[in-house]
């Protein structure tokens, strides 16, 4: 075997090996915001969750504010089911907006019943309120916070399909359509006046 | 903040240093086999055997490189088995593991807020540990993201406002998201490959020294070798020098990455920048965990008091600040203020009512003063604290009560005193208990405690047990296994290395201990001597003299003294030793509460498991 061919081998065996590359570099990417998305959707749900608990819990202390804490809970009904129509698809745009606007208006009713309870320093010092505040906190946090890794993972991802070698391999590796960034309802709530506490 | 650039510039930087790092490891191969050339040319040419040919060929180069990057790897391979996993790096800096079970309000902030970076990161969730530190810091430990640790202190749990520990808790993902710690590791383990070399150098130094007298040679060889060994002394050490500037500056890379990656993952610039104010305000980031040092690059902000700022892991406070928010007007930020409950003074009649009727005991009968418990850990601690001091306050004679109750009261304030009382009666009209299996129970509460917290309570009860004037066995049983147990916890006691591999090397220690236990549950003077005689001759140690002088109505301080000894035996000889003890006690076929608590608590300082005994083997 003379030097030539060795060198040809050699060449060969690293061309393959970046292809190999590309190909798993494409579904690792992939796969990170396909799970992105599997955040947001946990995420809510474990919102949905939450707040009958913490309407039964206010309960106790607002027998005045029957009407906040009925919006509540029909705000977080309709969301829900929102949830329940999309079935995990996020292509389906229809539900989708759908069920941003029905967290829209769970946002609003949320955000009124918090400036009901400043008037209950009962209720805000009562343990379980404060448990619960928080984890509903907490929860308002993971879901941005997934839709922000869900944004910056499809960035990546098309970052990476786009750029040179990569575009010229990935039609053949199935890769043939960049994601696209979730445009979350998120201008109407920019747009509104801040939670402002005194 | 632009975090993409800073991201960028970062990561771009550590590369440069790193392959400085490798041309400088490069160049010391290169020096290395220059020098070797150089002695073999050196010696041969002063020899004068045989032809003065130059003879250091490809392969010894070859060998030489070969030799020195097997020194590495194997450097490499120590350092990864001595540091292991992510929890055991955090089991070595003694921190709590948390679980959401018993966490809490502050811990289950922590506990969200690590998930929801988990999720802003794309990373598994991490053990979350604590530890008991009042400095603000936090650490993560792991080569991969699977096993990797959060490690944070009370002090940043409790200091930072939640959008604070949002940052730092996002600047430690960014370290395992980077993959930092098996950067730093691998640096480490090359620089112990240099290292070695400089340590040859020296052993070849002294060995040549040695020699010199005992083996008639040329003198002008001695100083060829002793020439040879200093040169790779210099190599070495210079090398070394040089090597840990490099890693220190590659940390400090790091430390600017992990920021602007905290701000990526965080959106949110005020949360890291604000932790940092906080660390400058106050407390500090300093650590005193008992392996700090060997860990400090884990840590968020420096772990340890620096002077020369070329080898710091961290960059200048101010610096990374003034990064994160270029505009920063230099003011630092009061940590996060929280209501504190449980040991809030109580300023009310009662309270000075109830110093004055101090002897009253029977007063507190009845439970008068219902404490609120806000946060039950706290509360657990401080409960557990009271029993322990009721436990103490019964052991001792009743004459000194009074005296015990004020040192309480002086020494730990009115809230703790009258929980002690409380729990004091409620001993006195229940049950007979063991009081050792109780402490034993306590343990766990009572490592909630701050090291602050921990000495004074310490301070409490040493007073306590003296208070009649005179420490007894059961007392200083109980003192001890305190000590023993949360000692290692607090890092007051230190896991000390084995020196004993035989048990006649440690038979007056024994012969000492062994008094003590013979004395405990035996009354005649003949008697006594043959329970000892018969715990030596079990164990096999050498021939002694029994003291006399040597039980607990004495001083108790030989005892003390051996133990501290005893504790540096191999494990199988303090088996041996708690086998022979045991025979010792049980020699009249009856082993009484002060013979089996004092077995029991020698058993606990030794870190030896009771169970060997219990199984009923022993005592025939």
């Amino acid at each position: 075997m003379g030097t030539t061919a060795i060198v040809t081998l050699v060449l060969l065996v690293l061309a393959i090996l970046y292809l190999i590359s590309i190909y798993n570099r494409l579904v690792t990417l992939s796969n990170r915001y396909k799970n992105g998305f599997a955040q947001i959707d946990v995420q809510l749900k474990r919102r949905y969750d939450l707040i009958p608990s913490l309407v039964e819990t206010a309960k106790g202390y607002l027998k005045h504010e029957r009407e906040t804490l009925e919006a509540v809970i029909a705000a977080r009904n309709g969301a829900a089911s929102g949830l329940a129509d999309i079935a995990g698809d996020p292509a389906n745009g229809a539900a989708m907006s759908k069920l941003m606007k029905a967290e829209g208006v769970l946002a609003n009713a949320l955000g009124r019943l918090n400036v009901v309870m400043e008037n209950y320093p009962d209720l805000k010092a009562n343990e379980n309120m404060m448990q619960l505040s928080e984890e509903l906190t907490s929860t308002e946090n993971r879901i941005s916070f997934a839709r922000q890794a869900f944004n910056d993972s499809v960035m990546e991802y098309n970052t990476f399909r786009e750029s040179f070698p990569p575009i010229v391999f990935a039609n053949m590796f199935g890769h043939s359509q960049s994601a696209t960034l979730l445009e979350f309802e998120d201008k109407e709530a920019i747009a509104q006046a801040p939670d402002v506490r005194f | 903040m632009d975090f993409f650039r800073h991201q960028e510039q970062a990561r771009r930087k550590t590369w440069l240093l790193i392959l400085l790092f490798s041309l400088a490891v490069a160049a010391i191969t290169v020096i290395l086999n220059l020098f070797l050339m150089l002695t073999i040319f050196v010696i041969g040419k002063v020899q004068g055997t045989g032809p003065l040919t130059f003879s250091y060929s490809i392969e010894t180069w070859l060998t030489v490189t070969a030799v020195s990057i097997g020194v590495i790897l194997l450097g490499s391979l120590y350092r990864q088995m001595s540091l292991g996993r992510g929890a055991d790096v955090a089991d070595a800096l003694g921190a709590r593991r948390l679980l959401a079970d018993n966490a809490s309000q502050d811990e289950r902030v922590l506990l969200n807020v690590v998930e929801e970076m988990a999720i802003a990161s794309g990373m598994p969730v991490p053990d979350v540990y604590l530890l008991d530190d009042p400095g603000i810091n936090a650490f993560a430990a792991g080569y991969q993201p699977s096993d990797a640790v959060i490690g944070i202190t009370r002090g940043a749990v409790e200091g930072l406002t939640r959008e604070q520990l949002q940052g730092v808790i996002a600047h430690e993902f960014s370290h395992i998201f980077n993959g930092d710690m098996r950067m730093n590791m691998r640096i480490t383990a090359v620089l112990y490959g240099i290292l070695f070399i400089g340590i040859a150098g020296r052993m070849l130094l002294s060995s040549r020294r040695s020699l010199r007298f005992s083996r008639r040679r040329d003198a002008r060889i001695d100083i060829a070798v002793m020439g040879m060994g200093a040169g790779l002394m210099l190599i070495g050490f210079s090398g070394d020098f040089f090597g840990r500037m490099i890693q220190a500056a590659v940390s400090r890379q790091r430390e600017f990455l992990a920021d602007a990656s905290a701000v990526r993952f965080t959106r949110n610039p005020q949360g890291i920048s604000g932790a940092l104010k906080v660390i400058g305000h106050s407390a500090g980031s300093r650590v005193h965990a008992a392996h700090a040092a060997e860990m400090s690059h884990f840590f968020f902000g420096q772990a340890l008091h620096i002077k020369m700022q070329m080898f710091a892991t961290h960059p200048p406070l101010d610096e990374r600040i003034g990064r994160i928010e270029p505009g920063w007007n230099g003011y630092y930020l009061p940590p996060r203020t929280r209501p504190v409950v449980v040991n809030a003074p109580v300023e009310d009649n009662t309270a000075a009512e109830a110093s004055a009727f101090i002897p009253a005991a029977a007063a507190f009968a009845q439970p008068v003063f219902e404490l609120e418990k806000t946060e039950s850990e706290t509360s657990d601690a401080f409960e557990a604290q009271a029993e322990l001091l009721a436990i103490f306050m019964l052991a001792g004679d009743t004459s000194a009560e009074k005296k015990q109750q004020d040192i309480i009261f002086a020494q730990l304030g009115d809230q703790v005193f009258r929980e002690s009382l409380r729990q004091l009666n409620a001993l006195r009209r229940g049950p007979a208990r063991r009081p050792l299996h109780d402490i034993e129970k306590l343990l766990p509460a009572l490592r909630g405690l701050s090291r602050n917290q921990y000495d004074n309570l310490n301070r409490t009860l040493v007073a306590v047990a003296r208070a009649d004037g005179h420490i007894s066995l059961y007392e200083w049983c109980l003192y001890r296994l305190v000590l023993q147990y949360l000692g290692v916890h607090f890092g007051t006691v230190t896991p000390a290395s084995v020196r004993h591999t035989s048990a006649r090397s440690v038979s007056d220690e024994v012969a000492v201990v062994m008094s003590y236990v013979a004395a405990a549950g035996h009354n005649e003077a003949n008697v006594i001597e043959r329970a000892w005689q018969a715990g030596m001759m079990n164990g096999r140690f050498l021939k002694r003299q029994r003291n006399p002088e040597h039980h607990s109505g004495q001083s108790l301080k030989p005892l003390n003294v051996a133990l501290t000894r005893l504790v540096r035996c191999a494990p199988e000889v303090k088996k041996t030793i708690i086998t022979a003890l045991h025979v010792c006690a049980a020699h009249d076929h009856h082993l009484t509460q002060d013979e089996e608590d004092l077995i029991r608590v020698i058993a606990a300082i030794l870190e030896t498991p009771v169970g060997i005994f219990e199984d009923g083997k022993i005592g025939r």
